[in-house]
């Protein structure tokens, strides 16, 4: 009863809060189960010595994820699955200090990041878990804070911002996530046809397609009143290729589409692998890289890819999370730029913007726009760099000592949320055009006496560089060429980054006039997330880029499978054990 | 790739060479051939080549369903296909797989698993076969020249047999397998088991699933063996755990397993084992805490096959007579009195069920190809044998089909059904009245009765204490007089196997099986234990380590309290 009467208050709330917006299915039996739970546990938990808690949440998604991958025309795998998981976050004490953020050397029980709940729209079952995980979390919150309490009494006179920001209570309940409308099977066909492209390229040692799609229904109640239900659907194409030249030296490459830009953008897609299996093959043959110290050209992607992992992550504002172990806290770097605030982190003609709301830049779609962060705040526009000073700072809801609110940018795909950007966008405010760059970059190389300077088109995927393990502080270059006084390309294989400063950014000498638009799923605290960048081409001072070791890789002593078949005429070696492609369907 | 089929064919004529070869073994036999057929195959730049290749593809279609609070939790469907290769370079006296003594992670080279393409296409099939095989050829010459050098750098082992035994070929292309069940009906029956554990407030997690696997295996290696057959496995499951007021959690686990849904539980006999469950849960939690005590106890069958696995069954893995890491309890103890007269034990991997269960251990070939057979490993009280893989002991030179491995492992001598025997077997009023005669004859208050066990641990390496543990579940008190055995909670059975063993001091005439999953070095694998229950003159048991954490504070949500609104 007494629930009933608080959740009509919120509906009232909610009407005036959000007026364009009709909320539809307005019954929700599993958000009801949510908020029954998460109230009884607010108001029922409660031991002596440990106080109430001050904060509760539940935030639960409904996923259903088909992946189709395949090889050469072969599939590997074909998946369908449906799952249910909660974060729960427990806070006791209050928000100036609460038991957020620290990880106590006794390691408590911590909740894992996300706890498998039933699938089945049953709320009671849900609940079950629900109760159980949250009784464990408030014991063991309450040890925490003392732990913390504890260890910050010794580390006295360091200020301290507090640990989580009030926001508004909001209710919203968008339409479920709508069933996808191409069958899987259909899907099948075409990673099949995709794969079997590289059944051409002989060259091409290993090469993997992807199709992923992943339809989400996101819940999220709080103990402040916010009910919010929102839906998203993501899908995509993910290629990657690793040749291996003759000198045993490996050559990757990838493509990715996203979202819409997939629906009617299938046969540009197929042909843009079919060009990069052309590349990467093509690309064996050409000269290894030697060392280099010198002005470089970032274009296109590259200069997408190097904002994206040198400049996005190092303007979050939430917090370091406190080990009691110093080791752990030694070896965890925070964000470069946050403690940087109203000083010089760009040169004075570029500028940065996440903004959420943004659709395109120039002609092109920008894919990071999200309703409602995994906090339940709606994500703000904010002005991270005004005229080369650091303006603002992606927040959660964990304050930063001089910006106290949360501007909804709490993102996470597994692991708990962390401050990312949405679409990022970088400005110019003197572009030049691509050949004034690259007279630029040739200018430079003559001062300096270098036979040449390094433009670099493409960055290897964050991920697809983890999976083969090459690390390193920026990913590889995979696009590279010379650029000679004369004019002349050549292009290199097998450069990676040596040391990345964060002062490199302010030492941008030039960008371009055209901002570049990459949609991809960007690595960070929180797992991977769908985000878009907007950068023109951007002229490095002095970057020291190294060349790779060649005594590691060995090429293989015999002839590849494909490559007796793509001599022998398409249908293999030995012709009695060869038949055309005949795909089971199951 | 003709002739050396027509060569297999002359050597082992029941074997149907016309058979069509399934396109997995193809693409193998192709690759295979590549490697190593003459005039070619992968040369070192030093002249070296593999003188064994041996590939295995274990291919896998599982479903797995399972519920909790009435709900499902998971639903999973999977495929995959996982190259294992043992390619070796060097001879059968040394070759790269050799143990790099003193060296870190020196046993063997594991190497990583390939993944196959789940379709049949040849060259999509054999690109990763390939790929795969010219790695590991690289990292086997080098890792022979680490081997050699540590040879020469040290002391000569105790054990200097040879690295790899020879054996017969084998070409047995045997039918394919694969699994189905009515997938609905399983997941409404287990819906409605794990329902039941919504109705008491105590049950913190529970879980019932349902398991149907198909496993198909193909094998082929460069001395000739050719080998596909395939095994289905089903099995349901009850999970179900409490915490008593003190702190020690309690969980108890029922199972049926077998090769299709006729070893499954009826819908009713799941949900009366659900309740049983649920029955025994709740006397745990009331059951008194029992202090750390020594004194003549009785295992059940289970109880004992358990024990029997984890005590005896790991210590008589071949490989473990020669790794100069490992405690080597038997080793030198062939021919000698190792358990008590009236006990035999033998190990086999042929026996497909044990009355009317099906048996977890059974299987036709090992992982190396090599034909199963059963292992006299004791004969009234007597070590005749050990479980062997290709990896020859100082004692045994060949394999008994024993090397086993999850995918992804290198196999090593591992048990399939172990199975004690025992010459005479007491009724259980005799073995009843034995164990009530020692307590009086050791002043004990009571007895112990160990009815149901999880599992164990034991720790065989030399560096470590030669130590087992038992986890015991339902644990009774037998008293002297009479009166009726009470059930305790909180225990486990230590102590030390050759001490153990000498305890053993009848067995009963019931034997029971218990199926599971085993756990070592080269990875989890299904096995067996059979055992007839056992009477024993000491038994050590310590208080099992507990949690701090009390019960939740609030008291469960029910389905009284959901009555208000509807659930579905």
């Amino acid at each position: 009863m007494k629930r009933a009467v608080v959740l009509g208050l919120l509906s009232v709330a909610a009407a005036s809060a959000l007026p364009a917006r009709a909320v539809q299915g307005d019954s929700d039996p599993i958000l009801d189960g949510l908020a029954t739970e998460l109230d009884r546990n607010m108001n029922g938990l409660s031991l002596a010595s440990l106080g109430k808690p001050y904060f509760l949440s539940y935030w639960v998604r409904d996923q259903r994820e088909v992946t189709v991958q395949a090889t050469l025309g072969s599939l590997t795998h074909s998946g369908d699955v449906r799952a249910r998981q909660a974060r729960v976050d427990l806070r006791v004490g209050d928000p100036t200090l609460d038991n957020s953020g620290f990880f106590g050397k006794e390691r408590l029980f911590t909740a894992p990041p996300l706890v498998e709940l039933p699938i089945d729209d049953d709320p009671l079952a849900i609940r079950r878990v629900l109760w159980f995980q949250t009784d464990r979390l408030y014991k063991a919150a309450a040890q925490t804070l003392e732990s913390k309490k504890a260890y910050l009494a010794q580390k006295m006179g360091e200020l301290r911002s507090p640990d989580f920001s009030l926001e508004p209570a909001r209710v919203r309940l968008d339409p479920p996530a709508p069933e996808a409308t191409i069958p899987v099977t259909e899907w099948e066909s075409r990673v099949r046809d995709i794969s079997a492209i590289m059944r051409r390229y002989p060259l091409i040692q290993e090469s993997d397609v992807i199709y992923f799609r992943r339809d989400r229904t996101e819940r999220l109640v709080t103990s402040e009143g916010t009910r919010v239900r929102t839906a998203d659907t993501s899908y995509g194409l993910e290629v990657s290729v690793e040749a291996r030249a003759a000198d045993g030296l490996s050559v990757t490459d990838f493509e990715v589409i996203y979202g819409d830009a997939l629906d009617k953008g299938l046969p540009q897609f197929t042909e843009a692998v079919e060009r990069m299996c052309k590349r990467v093959s093509d690309r064996t043959h050409v000269p290894i890289a030697d060392e280099y110290l010198g002005p470089v050209l970032l274009e296109d992607q590259a200069a997408c890819e190097y904002i994206g992992q040198v400049f996005a992550p190092a303007v979050a504002g939430d917090k370091t999370p406190i080990y009691e172990d110093e080791r752990y806290n030694a070896r965890y770097q925070g964000p470069l730029l946050a403690n940087r605030l109203n000083r010089r982190v760009l040169p004075v003609f570029l500028s940065a913007v996440d903004d959420p709301a943004a659709v395109q830049v120039a002609g092109t779609k920008l894919q990071g726009h999200f309703e409602v962060d995994q906090e339940g705040v709606p994500p703000q526009k904010v002005t991270l760099v005004d005229k080369g000073i650091l303006k603002g700072l992606l927040m959660t809801r964990a304050p930063h000592e001089k910006i106290a609110h949360s501007n909804g940018h709490a993102r996470a795909e597994s692991g708990l949320p962390g401050a990312r950007t949405s679409n990022l966008i970088i400005g110019n405010a003197d572009p030049k055009s691509r050949k004034e760059l690259r007279e630029q970059l040739l200018d430079l190389v003559k001062s300096q006496e270098l036979p040449y300077g390094i433009v670099i088109k493409k960055l290897n995927d964050e991920l697809l560089e983890s999976r083969s393990g090459s690390g390193g502080s920026v990913t590889a270059p995979v696009d590279v060429v010379r650029l000679y006084p004369d004019g002349r390309e050549e292009e290199v294989r097998g450069f990676y980054w040596g040391d990345v400063s964060i002062r490199m950014l302010r030492d941008i000498l030039a960008a371009g006039d055209k901002p570049y638009v990459y949609n991809y799923y960007q690595s960070g605290r929180g797992g991977t997330v769908l985000t878009s960048i907007a950068s023109p081409a951007l002229l490095l001072d002095e970057v020291e880029l190294k060349a790779t070791d060649r005594s590691q890789d060995k090429p293989p002593i015999l002839e590849s499978p494909l490559s007796i078949v793509v001599r022998e005429g398409g249908n293999g070696g030995a012709k009695e054990e060869h038949r055309e492609k005949e795909p089971t369907h199951e | 790739m003709i002739t050396t089929l027509a060569f297999i064919g002359t050597v082992l004529a029941a074997a149907d060479v016309e058979a069509p070869s399934p396109p997995v073994l193809t693409a193998l036999q192709a690759e295979l051939d590549r490697a190593t057929g003459p005039g070619g195959g992968l040369v070192s730049e030093d002249g070296q080549r593999p003188y064994y290749l041996g590939y295995e593809v274990e291919e896998v279609r599982e479903t797995h369903i399972d519920a909790g609070w009435g709900s499902i939790v998971h639903d999973t469907k999977n495929q995959s296909r996982i190259l294992d290769i043992d390619l070796r370079v060097g001879d059968y006296a040394l070759d790269s797989t050799h143990e790099l003594r003193g060296a870190y992670g020196g046993v063997r080279d594991g190497g990583r698993p390939g993944f196959l393409p789940k379709e049949d296409d040849l060259v999509a099939l054999r690109q990763v076969v390939w790929s795969e095989t010219d790695q590991r050829f690289k990292a086997a010459v080098e890792r022979l020249s680490r081997v050699k050098a540590n040879v020469a750098l040290k002391a000569e082992a105790q054990d200097t047999s040879a690295d790899f035994s020879k054996e017969k070929p084998v070409v047995d292309v045997r039918p394919l397998a694969d699994v189905s069940i009515d997938h609905d009906a399983w997941a409404e029956r287990i819906r409605k088991a794990s329902r039941v554990f919504l109705e008491s407030p105590q049950v913190y997690d529970a879980l019932v699933s349902v398991d149907a696997n198909a496993t198909n295996h193909y094998l082929a290696s460069s001395e000739g063996t050719r080998i596909t057959y395939g095994q289905t496995f089903l099995r349901v499951g009850i999970y179900a755990a409490t915490r008593s007021d003190d702190g020690l959690d309690l969980f108890r686990y029922e199972s049926w397993e077998g090769s299709s849904e006729a070893s499954l539980p009826s819908e009713e006999t799941l949900v009366a084992s659900a309740r049983k469950v649920l029955a025994d849960l709740e006397a745990l939690r009331k059951a008194p805490a029992i202090e750390p005590y020594t004194g003549p106890a009785i295992l059940s069958g289970r109880a004992a096959a358990v024990f029997f696995h984890e005590i005896f069954g790991h210590r008589i893995e071949g490989h473990r007579q020669k790794s100069e890491d490992e405690g080597q309890t038997f080793t030198k103890r062939v021919n000698q009195p190792v358990l008590p007269p009236f006990l035999s034990v033998v190990d086999d991997p042929t026996m497909a069920r044990f009355g009317d269960v099906e048996l977890n251990g059974a299987y036709p070939y090992d992982n190396e190809g090599v034909k199963a057979v059963p292992v006299p490993v004791v004969e009234k009280g007597v070590l005749r044998s050990f479980l062997m893989s290709r990896s020859p002991i100082a004692s045994f030179a060949e394999s008994n089909g024993h090397g086993r491995r999850q995918p992804g492992y290198p196999p090593v001598g591992r048990q399939g059904n172990l199975i004690v025997k025992a010459d005479t077997g007491l009724t259980d009023a005799e073995l009843r009245q034995r164990l009530r005669d020692l307590i009086k004859k050791q002043g004990k208050p009571y007895g112990l009765f160990f009815e149901d066990i999880s599992g164990g641990f034991t720790f065989t390496q030399r560096d470590a204490l030669q130590a087992y543990k038992v986890l015991p579940i339902m644990v009774y008190r037998v008293y002297p007089d009479g009166r009726p055995d009470e059930l305790v909670r909180g225990v486990d059975i230590v102590g030390t196997p050759l001490a153990s063993f000498g305890k053993i001091v009848a067995a009963g005439d019931d034997v029971q099986v218990f199926n599971g999953y085993c756990g070592a070095e080269s990875g989890f694998i299904p096995v067996s234990a059979v055992a007839p229950s056992i009477l024993v003159s000491e038994l050590e048991i310590e208080k099992r380590a507990k949690g701090t954490d009390r019960p939740p504070i609030l008291e469960a949500p029910t389905i009284e309290g959901e009555k208000q609104e509807p659930a579905r």
